[in-house]
């Protein structure tokens, strides 16, 4: 080991990527040999290594005495780190910090600072980006403290000028949208987050210099933005109202958090490509995207969070709904829900498939029995004359298989469906295809899961066979018989009892539907999921899939 | 005439080794000095590596000459960081499970012909042996004498009279 040349030694020192949290690391390597305490401090990597690796707390979250330890060793390794670029992530930058720091602030890269209590902490970051930082490359600025009883010149002094001269190198801004404001063109910028502002409970931010029109003009100012998320940034105050339209032509990627009423202003007052990508998320409680979705926005992706019914209170719920393509390629719908969520989503669905039937290829993917109504599916056929994948996962063969053959009576749209996906769930399933094998046809349909009995062997060949009965009508006749090429049988295990069909159920009834479909279709698999409660099947819960490879 | 593609490196113990001059690129010495001779049937010597070194350098050379093309050009800051984050891959970590010896050996050998990864992955994998280890253990494991003197050593774990910026 002694053999190491220095450098080589340095370089094993750059490896150990040290943190505040492991400086018994620094302690103990130091405490080595003379040699090695000395080609430690001559190691800039490893001390720059442990300021980036680390969140500096200054204020109040330890001990007086760790609190020293703290400031201490920041300051030693700060100085440690010669000439290299500085990462820092600090809690309370207030005058003192400020103090030490300007000496080093052409080193400085990135700044994350997470301030309490702006007229102590706010001075400090001020005078710090008024001395200039003409490397910094990320600037994040947030408080985590608000309390009530603040003036309007602690707002003032709580966030920083945002001007290109002083950060001329900044690409990267994560600042509260009230605080973002500004007549300065920042050229580097490339992506800004706008978050949201605690302080908007107690006051409207201390000034009348942030409003909408503030913000856009800020906006208009960042030419070369690529992406912009607007987290929890609603319209300042009532009446706030602009003409101002901003046009962000390199905008790629467009991210929107908040009310429906927010979300729409934003919407409405900017314009981007239609390449871009759009992310949506609404607020509880306040209407769906597509109440606030401008009918000409044309968008490439766009994924939302549907939370119109909030009085599912504490059940998670999620809708999304990619689109791929206004221009171009394909869309995919898919939503997941717990078992016991029930109306309203047949409208919702109908709704999307209307406002985006012009996408020319379409793969619609619906999880749950409730969505799976004959008159649902029928506007599906009706409004995507593209249509090229259907899947309805962990769907109740009663509830959906029916309706689904009940759906196509009649339709001339789906001569474009190449993909077919059914969900054969033999738990629910079982009793009423072994009925139907006796010949019996009456059908509970009462809707309510918790009365049809589980069926103790489910997969097996007669189930297997009054399943086939039902479905290869349906495959030989129009529109599927010119145009299916693949379909895929997904089999759940049951969800109550835990019973998963075994090698052997497998192979009866692989046999069982090659022989009876093999001549219905290209190519057919089938896919053993396994099933959690309560959670619906995804691609990712695949099991097996056969034929095996 | 020899095959142009190849080139014949000598060890300091005399021991000759035939290698393709695409893995011998790795190596930023050898690859400046084939540039300088040019088109050339000699062989070139390696005065400080001795041939089990030099079979174990060929040896990692040969494994990563895919990996050349992807890292040559500049050396810029995020190369350099991702090599310093990126995990130590199973075959690398089995190369060096050698005598501590030799892997120091081939650790100069690397820093000595200037092949940056394999510097890079040797004192990735000697800094995870010292990571968590007090200085004693780190001491018997290298086999490393103390020259503090007891005061020192008192004066060390005293750590506001060492980490001092002024």
């Amino acid at each position: 080991m002694q053999r190491l040349p220095p450098e080589a030694l340095m370089h094993v020192f750059s490896h150990i990527r040290p943190t505040l949290a492991h400086f018994d690391w620094v302690c103990n390597i130091m405490a080595v040999c003379r040699r090695w305490k000395s080609i430690l401090l001559r190691t800039p990597r490893f001390w720059a290594d442990l300021i980036e690796g680390s969140s500096w707390h200054f204020y109040g979250f330890y001990s007086i005495r760790l609190d020293a330890d703290v400031w201490r060793r920041f300051r030693f390794a700060v100085v440690k780190s010669g000439r290299l670029p500085l990462q820092l992530y600090i809690t309370c930058l207030d005058d003192r910090v400020a103090d030490f720091l300007i000496p080093h602030r052409c080193r400085i890269s990135t700044l994350v600072i997470s301030q309490k209590y702006p007229h102590t902490h706010g001075p400090g970051i001020n005078r710090l980006v008024r001395a200039g930082l003409p490397g910094l490359a990320r600037l994040s600025i947030a408080y985590v403290h608000y309390e009530v009883g603040y003036t309007d010149r602690d707002f003032r002094m709580a966030y920083p000028r945002i001007d290109s001269t002083l950060m001329p190198q900044l690409r990267a801004l994560e600042i509260p949208g009230h605080h973002f404001a500004g007549n300065t063109p920042l050229h580097s910028l490339r992506h800004l987050t706008l978050g949201e502002c605690g302080w908007q409970r107690w006051c409207s931010c201390g000034s009348e210099s942030h409003s909408l029109d503030s913000l856009l003009r800020a906006l208009e100012q960042c030419h070369a933005l690529e992406t912009l998320a607007v987290q929890g940034v609603p319209v300042t105050h009532n009446g706030d109202t602009t003409d101002r339209v901003v046009r962000l032509n390199g905008l790629r990627d467009l991210r929107i958090e908040g009310t429906a009423q927010s979300i729409f202003t934003y919407l409405t007052h900017l314009v981007f490509a239609p390449t871009i990508s759009l992310y949506l998320s609404i607020a509880p409680g306040d209407g769906t995207f597509l109440d606030v979705l401008p009918p000409n926005v044309e968008v490439a992706m766009l994924g939302a969070y549907d939370t119109q019914r909030v009085h599912f209170r504490g059940l998670s719920r999620s809708c999304s709904v990619d689109i791929y393509g206004a221009h171009g390629q394909e869309m995919r719908i898919t939503e997941s829900r717990e078992e016991d969520e029930v109306d309203g989503y047949d409208r919702q669905l109908l709704q999307t498939v209307g406002l985006f039937s012009q996408v020319p290829r379409v793969d619609v993917e619906v999880d749950g029995q409730d969505s799976a109504s004959a008159s649902t599916l029928r506007e599906v056929w009706t409004e995507f004359r593209g249509l090229r994948s259907f899947r309805m996962a962990d769907c109740d063969c009663r509830f959906y298989l029916l309706p689904f053959m009940a759906s196509l009576e009649g339709q001339q749209s789906l001569h474009a469906l190449e993909h077919l996906s059914i969900t054969w769930n033999c738990a629910y399933d079982g009793w009423f295809f072994m009925n139907r094998r006796r010949g019996e046809r009456a059908i509970v349909t009462n809707g309510c899961n918790a009365s049809v009995p589980v069926w103790p062997t489910p997969y097996d060949a007669s189930a297997c066979e009054a399943f086939c009965d039902l479905l290869a009508p349906v495959l030989a006749s129009s529109p599927f018989t010119d145009c299916l090429e693949s379909l895929e049988v997904l089999i759940c295990p049951s969800p109550t009892d835990g019973y998963t069909p075994g090698a052997g159920d497998m192979a009866v009834i692989q046999a069982l539907l090659h022989e009876r479909l093999d001549s219905l279709v290209q190519e057919l698999t089938m896919v053993l999921y396994r099933r959690r409660p309560r959670f619906t099947l995804s691609r990712q819960a695949a099991m097996y899939r056969y034929p095996q490879a | 005439m020899g095959d142009s593609n190849r080139l014949t490196l000598v060890a300091s113990d005399g021991g000759k080794f035939v290698v393709d001059k695409e893995v011998v690129q790795m190596s930023v010495l050898l690859k400046n000095m084939i540039e300088d001779l040019g088109e050339t049937d000699e062989s070139i010597p390696i005065p400080n590596v001795t041939s089990p070194v030099l079979t174990k350098v060929i040896e990692f050379c040969e494994n990563h000459r895919t990996d050349a093309a992807r890292t040559d050009g500049p050396n810029v800051d995020g190369d350099d960081a991702r090599m310093r984050t990126a995990v130590v891959s199973d075959w690398d970590r089995q190369f060096f499970d050698v005598d501590q010896d030799l892997m120091f050996e081939i650790i100069v050998a690397a820093n000595y012909l200037d092949i940056k990864s394999l510097v890079d992955v040797g004192c990735k994998v000697v800094a995870d042996m010292i990571k968590g280890k007090s200085p004693q253990e780190i001491r018997d494991l290298f086999d490393i004498v103390n020259d503090f003197s007891p005061e020192e050593e008192a004066a060390l774990r005293k750590e506001n009279e060492w980490a001092n910026d002024r």
